[in-house]
Protein backbone atom coordinates (compact mmCIF):
# COMPACT_ATOMS: atom_id res chain seq x y z
CA UNK A 1 0.00 0.00 0.00
CA UNK A 2 1.28 3.63 -1.23
CA UNK A 3 1.48 6.55 1.08
CA UNK A 4 -0.99 8.60 -0.53
CA UNK A 5 -3.70 4.95 -0.40
CA UNK A 6 -2.57 4.51 2.92
CA UNK A 7 -2.97 8.16 4.40
CA UNK A 8 -6.71 7.87 2.13
CA UNK A 9 -7.63 5.27 3.84
CA UNK A 10 -6.88 6.55 7.63
CA UNK A 11 -8.89 10.13 6.52
CA UNK A 12 -12.16 8.25 5.27
CA UNK A 13 -12.18 5.62 8.00
CA UNK A 14 -13.46 7.92 10.34
CA UNK A 15 -16.96 7.56 8.34
CA UNK A 16 -19.18 5.40 9.69
CA UNK A 17 -23.15 4.79 9.68
CA UNK A 18 -25.04 6.46 12.31
CA UNK A 19 -25.47 3.81 15.19
CA UNK A 20 -29.65 3.42 14.49
CA UNK A 21 -28.80 2.77 10.91
CA UNK A 22 -29.64 -0.77 11.42
CA UNK A 23 -32.62 -0.45 13.21
CA UNK A 24 -33.71 2.24 10.47
CA UNK A 25 -33.00 -0.33 7.75
CA UNK A 26 -34.98 -3.39 9.50
CA UNK A 27 -37.55 -1.30 9.74
CA UNK A 28 -38.03 -0.67 6.40
CA UNK A 29 -37.40 -4.10 5.06
CA UNK A 30 -40.19 -4.89 7.64
CA UNK A 31 -42.29 -2.18 5.59
CA UNK A 32 -41.02 -3.92 2.51
CA UNK A 33 -42.18 -7.76 3.55
CA UNK A 34 -45.65 -6.44 4.57
CA UNK A 35 -46.20 -4.99 1.18
CA UNK A 36 -44.91 -7.55 -0.18
CA UNK A 37 -47.21 -9.57 1.64
CA UNK A 38 -50.40 -7.81 1.15
CA UNK A 39 -49.28 -7.35 -2.94
CA UNK A 40 -50.19 -4.22 -2.82
CA UNK A 41 -50.35 -1.21 -5.17
CA UNK A 42 -48.31 0.71 -2.69
CA UNK A 43 -45.16 2.44 -4.35
CA UNK A 44 -41.88 0.74 -3.17
CA UNK A 45 -39.78 3.12 -3.75
CA UNK A 46 -41.64 6.26 -2.39
CA UNK A 47 -41.39 5.61 1.31
CA UNK A 48 -37.92 7.25 1.95
CA UNK A 49 -39.37 10.02 -0.20
CA UNK A 50 -42.49 10.30 1.71
CA UNK A 51 -40.58 10.43 5.19
CA UNK A 52 -38.07 13.13 3.80
CA UNK A 53 -40.88 15.73 2.52
CA UNK A 54 -42.52 15.01 5.85
CA UNK A 55 -39.21 16.15 7.54
CA UNK A 56 -39.30 19.25 4.76
CA UNK A 57 -42.95 20.26 5.50
CA UNK A 58 -42.28 20.00 9.41
CA UNK A 59 -38.87 22.30 8.66
CA UNK A 60 -40.50 24.95 7.19
CA UNK A 61 -43.98 24.35 8.61
CA UNK A 62 -45.59 25.99 5.67
CA UNK A 63 -48.58 24.09 4.28
CA UNK A 64 -47.92 25.03 1.01
CA UNK A 65 -44.88 24.12 -0.13
CA UNK A 66 -44.11 22.67 -3.49
CA UNK A 67 -41.23 20.80 -4.32
CA UNK A 68 -40.13 20.48 -8.27
CA UNK A 69 -40.35 17.21 -10.39
CA UNK A 70 -42.39 15.17 -12.48
CA UNK A 71 -43.05 11.22 -12.94
CA UNK A 72 -45.64 9.99 -15.36
CA UNK A 73 -47.04 6.71 -17.17
CA UNK A 74 -45.83 3.83 -18.76
CA UNK A 75 -44.33 5.78 -21.87
CA UNK A 76 -46.24 9.18 -21.94
CA UNK A 77 -45.70 12.21 -23.65
CA UNK A 78 -45.52 15.73 -22.45
CA UNK A 79 -44.62 19.41 -22.40
CA UNK A 80 -41.52 20.40 -20.76
CA UNK A 81 -39.54 23.61 -19.56
CA UNK A 82 -36.26 22.43 -20.90
CA UNK A 83 -33.15 24.65 -21.50
CA UNK A 84 -35.28 27.57 -21.90
CA UNK A 85 -37.71 25.89 -24.74
CA UNK A 86 -41.41 24.46 -24.12
CA UNK A 87 -40.35 20.52 -25.48
CA UNK A 88 -42.21 17.80 -25.69
CA UNK A 89 -40.67 14.84 -24.45
CA UNK A 90 -40.96 11.22 -23.92
CA UNK A 91 -40.71 9.88 -20.80
CA UNK A 92 -40.47 6.00 -19.70
CA UNK A 93 -41.28 4.19 -16.29
CA UNK A 94 -38.14 3.13 -14.25
CA UNK A 95 -39.57 1.96 -11.37
CA UNK A 96 -39.36 5.12 -9.02
CA UNK A 97 -40.13 7.19 -11.76
CA UNK A 98 -39.79 8.61 -14.83
CA UNK A 99 -36.81 8.86 -17.28
CA UNK A 100 -35.74 10.28 -20.47
CA UNK A 101 -32.71 11.54 -22.51
CA UNK A 102 -32.21 14.93 -24.05
CA UNK A 103 -31.19 15.17 -27.38
CA UNK A 104 -27.25 16.16 -25.89
CA UNK A 105 -27.50 12.58 -24.32
CA UNK A 106 -27.82 14.04 -21.05
CA UNK A 107 -30.26 11.89 -19.13
CA UNK A 108 -33.18 12.75 -16.23
CA UNK A 109 -35.20 11.45 -14.00
CA UNK A 110 -38.18 11.95 -11.83
CA UNK A 111 -41.01 10.85 -10.08
CA UNK A 112 -43.10 12.01 -6.83
CA UNK A 113 -46.27 11.28 -4.77
CA UNK A 114 -48.71 12.74 -3.06
CA UNK A 115 -50.37 11.83 0.17
CA UNK A 116 -53.84 11.26 0.46
CA UNK A 117 -56.18 12.35 4.08
CA UNK A 118 -55.58 8.05 4.92
CA UNK A 119 -51.68 9.04 4.52
CA UNK A 120 -51.10 6.43 1.83
CA UNK A 121 -49.05 7.34 -0.89
CA UNK A 122 -50.16 8.38 -4.59
CA UNK A 123 -48.45 8.50 -7.61
CA UNK A 124 -48.53 12.13 -9.36
CA UNK A 125 -50.01 11.26 -13.23
CA UNK A 126 -47.91 12.77 -15.80
CA UNK A 127 -49.54 16.08 -16.21
CA UNK A 128 -49.49 16.72 -12.67
CA UNK A 129 -46.06 16.11 -12.56
CA UNK A 130 -45.27 18.40 -15.52
CA UNK A 131 -46.85 20.98 -14.09
CA UNK A 132 -44.73 20.67 -10.86
CA UNK A 133 -41.26 20.62 -12.97
CA UNK A 134 -42.35 23.37 -15.01
CA UNK A 135 -43.45 25.28 -12.31
CA UNK A 136 -39.51 25.24 -11.02
CA UNK A 137 -36.19 26.91 -11.91
CA UNK A 138 -32.62 25.02 -11.92
CA UNK A 139 -28.77 25.87 -12.08
CA UNK A 140 -26.94 24.83 -14.44
CA UNK A 141 -22.72 25.10 -14.19
CA UNK A 142 -21.18 26.36 -17.65
CA UNK A 143 -18.07 28.00 -18.23
CA UNK A 144 -17.26 28.76 -14.74
CA UNK A 145 -20.69 30.45 -14.11
CA UNK A 146 -24.09 29.48 -13.03
CA UNK A 147 -26.95 29.94 -14.81
CA UNK A 148 -30.32 30.00 -13.37
CA UNK A 149 -33.29 28.82 -15.56
CA UNK A 150 -37.01 29.52 -15.51
CA UNK A 151 -39.51 28.60 -17.95
CA UNK A 152 -37.77 30.92 -21.11
CA UNK A 153 -35.95 33.11 -18.90
CA UNK A 154 -32.10 32.67 -17.82
CA UNK A 155 -29.92 34.48 -15.50
CA UNK A 156 -26.61 34.63 -14.07
CA UNK A 157 -26.38 34.21 -10.94
CA UNK A 158 -22.76 33.29 -9.71
CA UNK A 159 -22.12 36.48 -7.97
CA UNK A 160 -25.49 36.17 -6.37
CA UNK A 161 -24.80 32.81 -4.46
CA UNK A 162 -23.92 33.35 -0.61
CA UNK A 163 -20.77 32.46 0.86
CA UNK A 164 -22.57 29.63 2.60
CA UNK A 165 -23.78 28.36 -0.67
CA UNK A 166 -27.42 29.31 0.11
CA UNK A 167 -29.71 31.63 -2.91
CA UNK A 168 -33.06 33.32 -2.26
CA UNK A 169 -34.83 34.50 -5.42
CA UNK A 170 -38.41 35.38 -6.49
CA UNK A 171 -39.33 35.65 -9.97
CA UNK A 172 -43.23 37.16 -10.14
CA UNK A 173 -45.02 34.94 -12.12
CA UNK A 174 -48.75 35.61 -12.11
CA UNK A 175 -49.26 31.96 -13.75
CA UNK A 176 -47.17 30.64 -10.60
CA UNK A 177 -47.68 30.74 -7.14
CA UNK A 178 -44.89 29.02 -5.96
CA UNK A 179 -42.20 31.45 -6.95
CA UNK A 180 -40.07 32.08 -3.98
CA UNK A 181 -36.90 30.01 -4.70
CA UNK A 182 -34.48 28.63 -1.93
CA UNK A 183 -31.17 26.89 -3.05
CA UNK A 184 -28.80 25.24 -0.27
CA UNK A 185 -25.28 23.71 -0.83
CA UNK A 186 -24.96 25.24 -4.39
CA UNK A 187 -21.60 24.15 -5.78
CA UNK A 188 -19.45 25.69 -8.48
CA UNK A 189 -20.35 22.27 -10.20
CA UNK A 190 -23.76 23.19 -10.39
CA UNK A 191 -25.43 20.63 -7.76
CA UNK A 192 -27.84 21.67 -4.97
CA UNK A 193 -30.72 21.02 -3.33
CA UNK A 194 -33.61 23.36 -3.72
CA UNK A 195 -37.48 23.77 -3.21
CA UNK A 196 -40.21 26.57 -4.19
CA UNK A 197 -42.52 28.16 -1.22
CA UNK A 198 -45.89 30.39 -2.28
CA UNK A 199 -44.42 33.29 0.16
CA UNK A 200 -41.35 34.04 1.46
CA UNK A 201 -39.55 31.68 4.02
CA UNK A 202 -39.42 34.07 7.47
CA UNK A 203 -36.31 36.66 7.65
CA UNK A 204 -35.01 35.52 4.46
CA UNK A 205 -33.99 37.68 2.08
CA UNK A 206 -34.84 37.50 -1.78
CA UNK A 207 -33.10 38.81 -4.31
CA UNK A 208 -35.86 39.20 -7.13
CA UNK A 209 -35.49 38.66 -10.62
CA UNK A 210 -36.31 40.32 -13.45
CA UNK A 211 -39.49 38.73 -15.08
CA UNK A 212 -39.55 41.03 -18.13
CA UNK A 213 -40.37 38.81 -20.89
CA UNK A 214 -40.91 35.66 -19.53
CA UNK A 215 -43.40 33.39 -20.93
CA UNK A 216 -47.07 33.73 -20.50
CA UNK A 217 -47.92 29.86 -21.97
CA UNK A 218 -50.02 28.21 -19.77
CA UNK A 219 -52.77 28.37 -17.52
CA UNK A 220 -51.84 29.22 -14.20
CA UNK A 221 -51.24 26.43 -11.37
CA UNK A 222 -54.33 25.62 -9.22
CA UNK A 223 -52.31 22.84 -6.50
CA UNK A 224 -54.76 22.51 -4.00
CA UNK A 225 -53.54 24.35 -0.59
CA UNK A 226 -53.98 20.94 1.36
CA UNK A 227 -51.83 19.01 -0.88
CA UNK A 228 -48.98 17.18 -0.24
CA UNK A 229 -46.49 16.97 -3.12
CA UNK A 230 -43.13 15.45 -2.61
CA UNK A 231 -41.41 15.38 -6.25
CA UNK A 232 -37.66 14.61 -6.62
CA UNK A 233 -35.80 15.34 -10.27
CA UNK A 234 -32.32 13.82 -11.26
CA UNK A 235 -29.93 14.60 -13.81
CA UNK A 236 -27.06 12.37 -15.39
CA UNK A 237 -23.64 13.70 -14.33
CA UNK A 238 -22.08 12.52 -17.74
CA UNK B 1 -21.38 -16.57 0.59
CA UNK B 2 -24.05 -15.01 2.95
CA UNK B 3 -27.11 -13.34 1.73
CA UNK B 4 -28.33 -12.62 4.86
CA UNK B 5 -29.16 -8.67 4.67
CA UNK B 6 -27.66 -7.60 8.11
CA UNK B 7 -24.28 -9.49 7.56
CA UNK B 8 -23.94 -7.46 4.34
CA UNK B 9 -24.41 -4.11 6.05
CA UNK B 10 -22.22 -5.30 8.64
CA UNK B 11 -19.65 -6.39 6.37
CA UNK B 12 -19.88 -3.48 3.75
CA UNK B 13 -22.16 -0.61 5.21
CA UNK B 14 -19.77 1.69 6.16
CA UNK B 15 -17.76 1.67 3.25
CA UNK B 16 -20.68 2.10 1.08
CA UNK B 17 -21.44 4.64 3.42
CA UNK B 18 -17.96 6.18 3.03
CA UNK B 19 -18.43 5.87 -0.95
CA UNK B 20 -21.85 7.30 -0.54
CA UNK B 21 -20.92 10.77 1.14
CA UNK B 22 -17.73 11.19 -0.95
CA UNK B 23 -20.36 12.10 -3.81
CA UNK B 24 -23.55 13.21 -1.20
CA UNK B 25 -20.89 15.25 1.15
CA UNK B 26 -24.13 14.90 3.54
CA UNK B 27 -24.49 12.31 6.28
CA UNK B 28 -28.46 11.49 5.69
CA UNK B 29 -28.23 11.58 2.00
CA UNK B 30 -25.25 9.16 2.04
CA UNK B 31 -27.29 7.16 4.57
CA UNK B 32 -30.44 7.10 2.32
CA UNK B 33 -28.22 5.97 -0.50
CA UNK B 34 -26.72 2.93 1.33
CA UNK B 35 -30.34 2.36 2.93
CA UNK B 36 -31.32 2.15 -1.06
CA UNK B 37 -28.39 -0.17 -2.51
CA UNK B 38 -29.21 -2.65 0.55
CA UNK B 39 -32.67 -2.78 -0.37
CA UNK B 40 -32.46 -2.72 -3.91
CA UNK B 41 -30.52 -5.97 -3.07
CA UNK B 42 -33.21 -7.38 -0.66
CA UNK B 43 -35.26 -6.55 -4.06
CA UNK B 44 -32.79 -7.77 -6.78
CA UNK B 45 -32.75 -11.92 -7.91
CA UNK B 46 -29.38 -11.40 -9.20
CA UNK B 47 -27.72 -14.30 -9.07
CA UNK B 48 -24.24 -13.43 -7.79
CA UNK B 49 -20.92 -15.07 -9.07
CA UNK B 50 -18.53 -14.29 -6.28
CA UNK B 51 -18.28 -11.93 -2.76
CA UNK B 52 -16.20 -9.48 -5.42
CA UNK B 53 -19.70 -9.57 -7.45
CA UNK B 54 -21.58 -8.86 -4.60
CA UNK B 55 -19.66 -6.07 -3.72
CA UNK B 56 -19.24 -4.16 -7.40
CA UNK B 57 -23.09 -4.65 -8.09
CA UNK B 58 -23.44 -2.50 -4.23
CA UNK B 59 -21.02 -0.16 -4.95
CA UNK B 60 -22.67 0.35 -8.16
CA UNK B 61 -26.02 0.73 -7.32
CA UNK B 62 -24.87 2.74 -3.94
CA UNK B 63 -23.30 5.16 -6.14
CA UNK B 64 -26.11 5.37 -8.80
CA UNK B 65 -28.55 6.25 -5.58
CA UNK B 66 -26.18 8.80 -4.03
CA UNK B 67 -26.11 10.58 -7.06
CA UNK B 68 -30.01 10.85 -7.68
CA UNK B 69 -29.72 11.81 -3.88
CA UNK B 70 -27.55 14.88 -4.04
CA UNK B 71 -28.82 15.75 -7.28
CA UNK B 72 -32.51 15.62 -5.66
CA UNK B 73 -34.74 18.56 -6.58
CA UNK B 74 -36.59 18.36 -2.71
CA UNK B 75 -35.36 20.64 0.60
CA UNK B 76 -33.35 19.23 3.46
CA UNK B 77 -32.51 21.08 6.35
CA UNK B 78 -28.72 20.33 5.61
CA UNK B 79 -25.66 20.91 7.33
CA UNK B 80 -22.90 21.82 5.69
CA UNK B 81 -19.88 18.53 5.44
CA UNK B 82 -17.52 21.31 7.29
CA UNK B 83 -20.05 21.29 10.32
CA UNK B 84 -20.49 17.01 10.10
CA UNK B 85 -16.53 16.86 9.63
CA UNK B 86 -16.09 18.73 13.17
CA UNK B 87 -17.96 15.48 14.38
CA UNK B 88 -15.37 13.66 13.54
CA UNK B 89 -12.39 12.64 15.22
CA UNK B 90 -9.51 12.44 12.92
CA UNK B 91 -6.39 10.63 13.80
CA UNK B 92 -4.16 12.68 12.56
CA UNK B 93 -5.08 16.89 11.57
CA UNK B 94 -3.68 16.08 8.14
CA UNK B 95 -6.39 13.44 7.54
CA UNK B 96 -8.75 15.79 8.02
CA UNK B 97 -6.84 17.92 5.52
CA UNK B 98 -7.39 14.94 2.95
CA UNK B 99 -11.14 14.84 3.12
CA UNK B 100 -11.55 18.37 2.77
CA UNK B 101 -9.50 18.53 -0.53
CA UNK B 102 -10.62 14.96 -1.88
CA UNK B 103 -14.66 16.36 -0.84
CA UNK B 104 -13.81 19.71 -2.55
CA UNK B 105 -12.68 17.93 -5.78
CA UNK B 106 -15.56 17.94 -8.54
CA UNK B 107 -18.23 15.45 -7.93
CA UNK B 108 -17.27 13.47 -11.06
CA UNK B 109 -13.59 13.10 -9.50
CA UNK B 110 -14.57 12.58 -6.31
CA UNK B 111 -16.05 8.97 -6.61
CA UNK B 112 -13.16 7.53 -9.09
CA UNK B 113 -10.83 8.71 -6.46
CA UNK B 114 -12.38 7.33 -3.87
CA UNK B 115 -13.14 3.73 -5.64
CA UNK B 116 -9.57 3.73 -6.36
CA UNK B 117 -7.58 4.78 -2.92
CA UNK B 118 -10.27 3.82 -0.58
CA UNK B 119 -11.33 0.65 -2.29
CA UNK B 120 -8.24 -0.48 -3.93
CA UNK B 121 -9.97 -1.12 -7.58
CA UNK B 122 -8.27 -1.18 -10.83
CA UNK B 123 -9.03 1.38 -12.86
CA UNK B 124 -10.74 -0.97 -15.58
CA UNK B 125 -13.12 -2.47 -12.30
CA UNK B 126 -13.88 1.36 -11.47
CA UNK B 127 -14.80 2.15 -15.51
CA UNK B 128 -17.56 -1.09 -14.94
CA UNK B 129 -18.60 0.31 -11.54
CA UNK B 130 -19.54 3.74 -13.13
CA UNK B 131 -20.04 2.58 -16.54
CA UNK B 132 -17.39 4.81 -18.01
CA UNK B 133 -14.63 4.10 -20.30
CA UNK B 134 -11.55 3.31 -18.55
CA UNK B 135 -9.95 6.43 -20.06
CA UNK B 136 -12.26 8.68 -18.53
CA UNK B 137 -11.44 7.28 -15.44
CA UNK B 138 -7.69 7.45 -16.41
CA UNK B 139 -8.45 11.19 -16.64
CA UNK B 140 -10.26 11.36 -14.09
CA UNK B 141 -8.04 10.18 -11.71
CA UNK B 142 -5.05 12.04 -13.20
CA UNK B 143 -6.64 15.41 -12.65
CA UNK B 144 -7.57 14.87 -9.36
CA UNK B 145 -3.93 13.50 -8.56
CA UNK B 146 -3.01 17.09 -9.56
CA UNK B 147 -5.26 19.01 -7.99
CA UNK B 148 -4.29 17.06 -4.76
CA UNK B 149 -0.68 17.48 -5.13
CA UNK B 150 -1.34 21.10 -5.07
CA UNK B 151 -2.92 21.04 -2.17
CA UNK B 152 -1.55 18.75 -0.20
CA UNK B 153 1.85 18.85 1.24
CA UNK B 154 2.19 14.97 1.93
CA UNK B 155 0.24 14.01 -1.57
CA UNK B 156 3.16 12.45 -3.33
CA UNK B 157 3.64 11.75 -7.11
CA UNK B 158 2.73 8.72 -8.47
Amino acid sequence: MNKNEKEYKRSFNTLHLSEDFSERLEARLNDEREENKMNSNTLHGFSRIAAAITACAVTLGVGGVCYAADLGGIRTRVELWMNGEKTEVEVDEDGMGYSWTDEDGEEYGFGGVTVDEDGNEVAMTAEELAEVWNTGCEIKASDGRLNLSYKNLSYDVTDMVNEDGTLRVHIADPLNPYTYFGFENITPDGSYGAYSLDQPEPGAEYIELDAAGLSTEGEAVTRPDNECVGTYTTISED
Amino acid sequence: MTTDLKEICRKYGDRLYAAAFNICRQREDAEDAVQEGLIRLYRSETEFESEEHLKAWLFRVTVNAAKSMCRSFWNRNRTSYEEYMDSLIFEEPSDRSLMDAVLRLPEKYRIVVHLYYYEGYKTREIADILELSENTVKTRLLNSRKILKAKLEGWENE
